[in-house]
């Protein structure tokens, strides 16, 4: 006899017996369900047809093996279908296990559907995904007959379910000193656990868990610390502790890594995944900071990666299970490796298609009244306006040459249009309405996705992927630029800067929003891409390089909107290895500068923002800043016995190493400068560092520079400070601002 | 990353690279005047990139040309722009002593005429070129 139920889905894994098992949040009565679902599915094989004689004969017969057949299907790469031998296996663990014997076995045939995350294939079949509100039909042993979404991934508001939200910190840094009590909060209740030699902060985690039966549960470092600890601790104690919903699993590790991407290596610890809940650690989640809860389930949501999966791996690995759910769904063979290599070129070719974004470099100094003007999800855009994708002819310029969009565009259409439609919503709120926040953090998370689609077309192992397509991109970008110079410059506009998808121009008398607005739609239609103003600036300094001040630099630059707004990019508050305290310095300057409503203010604040950098000076100079506000948040890309030169990170690492903690590359490592020999103290080495004990003269150094980018544009020289930082009487002058009001 | 060719800031600190050993023997006052020259080049890389010129120093050479150019034009228009007003103000000043000069001719004439027709007054003297080639040796006296 079925039932009915209805509820939202949370957690799904693979079982041994069934198939699947799913864990649903019932919206009737708050339940928390788990049911099993039969799971039979099939992966694709090609290749020369005595080798497929021979995988036939060795797997027909075979327990998990429900058919075996020849079809005929579409390679997304090839023009015509592709024979194929169909292999239906009776559940996705079975299938797993199949192929990778066989591949073993035969690995020059090509494998199809073979390597598919089963998040990815559920929704292709079901068009289910976490937190999709379902119906179901289920029989008296909890077995899944049928399932159908109630809502689907591009739902704007969608309805959620009451999520059960559990933190759980420890009070201190466990990499810096002893943890004595682990902090737990929800929205129902809040405490404080001691860590008592006889354990029974285990015993009152476990009765909460069991109460309050989290379907969430937040951590910071858990990951690295907290759950290896509880679990050390249970075990020593013989306290059970259960922390998965599933309570006949133990919690499920996936190995630490070390990688490349765009530029740096990356470590990424042991991850402590649970079943029936989500686990996310905050210290390890790659873009908590960025898009918080919210944004990890509308990742979650719209790409199918579980929720757990979706809070760490970076936005690459969601764009490509989208790619791969709109392969499927448009029935095209799925390939296990990707065999498109790049097309042979000529040297000239090469020089002309091998090129990024326009980078420009800006007229250094301080203006007034400038617009910035931004292409909003420009290489996005570009890809669906010109039908940019691997298997489908590319465009000449933005034109497209197909008319049914390619993959890769038919991905992206509803993401960015969902994103579009996010940040218009977010207009029709007043400013502080609770929706905005939760609103900007999905918006955020889908810009993510929109900016690593593009990048994963040129990434070489990409499903999807192929460097001729990237480069398409990136054609159309400088196209479409240059388009929008050509307009500005006839509407009378001087640029001043261009970076990628963004202009800075100023006109004499355009001092308002809506003396742009013409511009804009301008631009739009000379485009076909939609340009959005960012905002007015009061005035806004392109500075040069900290090398050579002739030079300028592209990227380094920092402003304030009409609206009071301060942006800053490229300056050492925005580096993560800058002191916590002269980042802090350097924000509190350029807010004092903010103030300057018009350039005539501009002097008085200008010198409040000195005054800060003299007070700031003071206090370092008289040791009352704490050491943990002056430590540095260093790098390691290597292996340490790699390194010939001895940086400080390195210097701190070894001392790291030394002490038996474990060094990868790509690890952060955070460490204060000292004085005398070491000259830099390993901060996660737990030490107690004096302030007396740290090395002044570096860190004056470290604010001078901090300060000479904010003061440089209104002449306020490296110099000038730095003769300051020796003598307390020099007066400041102010040469260029003077220049600058009297003009 | 992943590039398969050198990135304009590359093959530009290539160039100036091969610059070295022309520069090391340059006199100090001119190795410094070529770094100028060097940084304005690098102040044209997106547009050199954009050209994808399989010789970059070419590109190099243009935006060092335009630069200088651009510097050579502030300056003549600064000039220029001083001589334009000197030489309005001149003009406005010929044009109001030559309104004043016919004027007076004409009210003189005016005289002139009545005089001739009352006796007694005096005669206005009338000096007349002699030929149209002293007003052209006038003209071409330096």
């Amino acid at each position: 006899m079925n039932h009915t139920f209805t509820g939202w889905l949370l957690d799904l894994y693979l079982n041994q017996q069934e198939g699947l098992s799913l864990w649903f949040i019932s919206a009737d009565d708050d339940s928390r369900v788990c049911f099993r679902q039969h799971f039979p599915l099939s992966f694709y094989v090609s290749g020369p047809n005595e080798n497929l004689r021979m995988l036939w004969k060795r797997i027909s017969g075979h327990p998990d093996v429900l058919s075996l057949s020849r079809q005929r299907k579409q390679d997304v790469f090839e023009d015509k279908l592709v024979d194929v031998m169909a292999i239906e296996m009776e559940s996705p663990a079975s299938q797993v296990k199949l192929f990778r014997d066989i591949e073993q076995v035969y690995p020059d045939l090509t494998y199809y559907d073979a390597d598919i995350a089963i998040s990815t294939r559920y929704m292709a079949r079901f068009g289910i995904f976490p937190l999709a509100l379902c119906q179901l039909q289920v029989d008296e042993n909890g077995v899944i007959q049928s399932i159908q979404p109630l809502n689907d991934r591009w739902e704007l508001l969608p309805e959620l379910p009451p999520l059960r939200v559990l933190q759980v910190s420890p009070d201190a840094d466990p990499n810096r000193g002893a943890v004595k009590s682990l902090l737990i909060h929800s929205d129902r209740f809040e405490m404080r656990l001691a860590l008592d030699p006889q354990g029974s902060y285990l015993q009152t985690l476990d009765q909460t868990l069991t109460d309050y039966n989290p379907d969430i549960l937040v951590t910071d470092w858990g990951d690295s610390w907290l759950i290896p600890f509880l679990i050390k601790q249970s075990e020593a104690k013989g306290i059970p502790l259960q922390l998965n919903r599933d309570t006949s699993r133990p919690v499920r590790w996936q190995k630490e890594t070390t990688y490349f991407s765009y530029g740096h290596i990356i470590y990424r610890p042991e991850e402590a995944h649970l079943y029936g809940r989500c686990h996310i650690d905050r210290k390890s989640a790659m873009m908590w900071s960025d898009y918080s809860l919210a944004g990890t389930l509308e990742m979650a949501r719209v790409t199918t990666l579980p929720i757990e999966k979706a809070a760490r791996v970076s936005p690459g690995q969601g764009i490509s299970a989208m790619q791969v759910i709109t392969g499927l769904e448009k029935d095209l063979l799925v390939p296990y490796q990707k065999r498109q290599f790049e097309e042979f070129k000529t040297g000239l070719q090469l020089i002309q298609s091998d090129r990024g974004g326009m980078v420009y470099q800006p007229i250094t100094g301080l203006h007034t009244d400038v617009a910035q003007i931004d292409f909003i999800s420009m290489y996005p855009a570009i890809i669906i306006l010109g039908n940019i994708s691997p298997e489908v002819p590319l465009p000449d310029g933005l034109t497209p040459a197909h008319e049914d969009l390619g993959v890769v565009p038919l991905t992206l259409k509803p993401l960015y249009e969902k994103r579009v439609a996010i940040k218009q919503k977010i207009r029709t709120y007043p400013q502080n309405h609770p929706m905005t926040d939760t609103l900007k953090e999905r918006a955020q998370a889908l810009k993510w996705l929109l900016v690593v689609c593009f990048g994963f077309l040129g990434y070489k192992n990409a499903r999807y992927g192929r460097i001729e397509a990237h480069e398409a991109v990136t054609k159309g970008g400088r196209e479409v630029l240059l388009r929008a110079k050509d307009v500005a410059e006839e509407e009378g506009f001087e640029v001043l800067h261009m970076y990628v998808d963004a202009l800075w121009v100023k006109k004499k008398g355009s001092n308002k929003p809506e003396h742009f607005t013409e511009l804009i739609k301008k631009i739009n239609h000379r485009t076909g891409l939609t340009i959005n103003l960012d905002g007015v600036y009061r005035w806004v300094a392109f500075l040069p390089s900290k090398v050579d001040p002739r030079i300028p630099v592209a990227n380094r630059y920092f402003g304030v909107f009409q609206s009071g707004e301060v942006k800053v990019r490229g300056l050492e508050a925005r580096r993560r290895d800058t002191p916590l305290w002269i980042a802090a310095v350097q924000k509190e300057m350029i807010r004092f500068l903010g103030q300057a409503r018009s350039k005539d203010e501009l002097e008085d604040c200008i010198q409040q923002a000195f005054n800060c950098y003299q007070q700031s000076l003071r206090a370092l100079k008289a040791g009352l800043v704490a050491p943990d506000e002056l430590v540095i948040n260093g790098k390691v890309s290597y292996a340490l016995e790699a390194y010939k030169a001895s940086t400080a990170s390195v210097r701190a690492a070894r001392q790291m190493q030394a002490a038996g903690m474990p060094v990868k590359p790509g690890m952060r490592v955070r460490f204060v400068y000292t004085k005398g020999e070491p000259d830099v103290t390993a901060w996660d080495l737990g030490k107690r560092v004096d302030p007396a004990d740290l090395d002044s003269a570096k860190y004056i150094e470290l604010l001078i520079r901090a300060a000479s980018s904010v003061l440089s544009p209104f002449g306020v020289s490296v110099d000038i400070l730095r003769e300051w930082s020796l003598s307390d009487a020099l007066q400041l002058h102010l040469p260029a601002v003077l220049a600058l009001s009297q003009g | 990353m992943g590039r398969t060719i050198a990135s304009i800031t590359q093959t530009w600190q290539e160039e100036e690279a091969a610059l070295n050993r022309f520069k090391r023997a340059l006199r100090k006052d001119d190795q410094l005047l070529l770094d100028e020259l060097l940084v304005l080049s690098r102040l044209h890389l997106a547009e050199a990139s954009y050209a994808s010129n399989l010789y970059p120093l070419d590109m190099y050479l243009i935006a060092i040309l335009l630069e200088v150019y651009k510097q050579l034009k502030t300056l003549q228009q600064r000039l220029y722009s001083h001589d334009q007003s000197k030489d309005q103000e001149r003009l406005e000043e010929e044009e109001v002593f030559l309104k004043l000069i016919t004027n007076y001719l004409e009210t003189s004439g005016e005289r002139a005429q009545e005089n001739t027709s009352e006796a007694g007054e005096e005669e206005l003297v009338v000096v007349e070129p002699e030929d149209d080639s002293s007003y052209t040796d006038f003209e071409e006296a330096p």
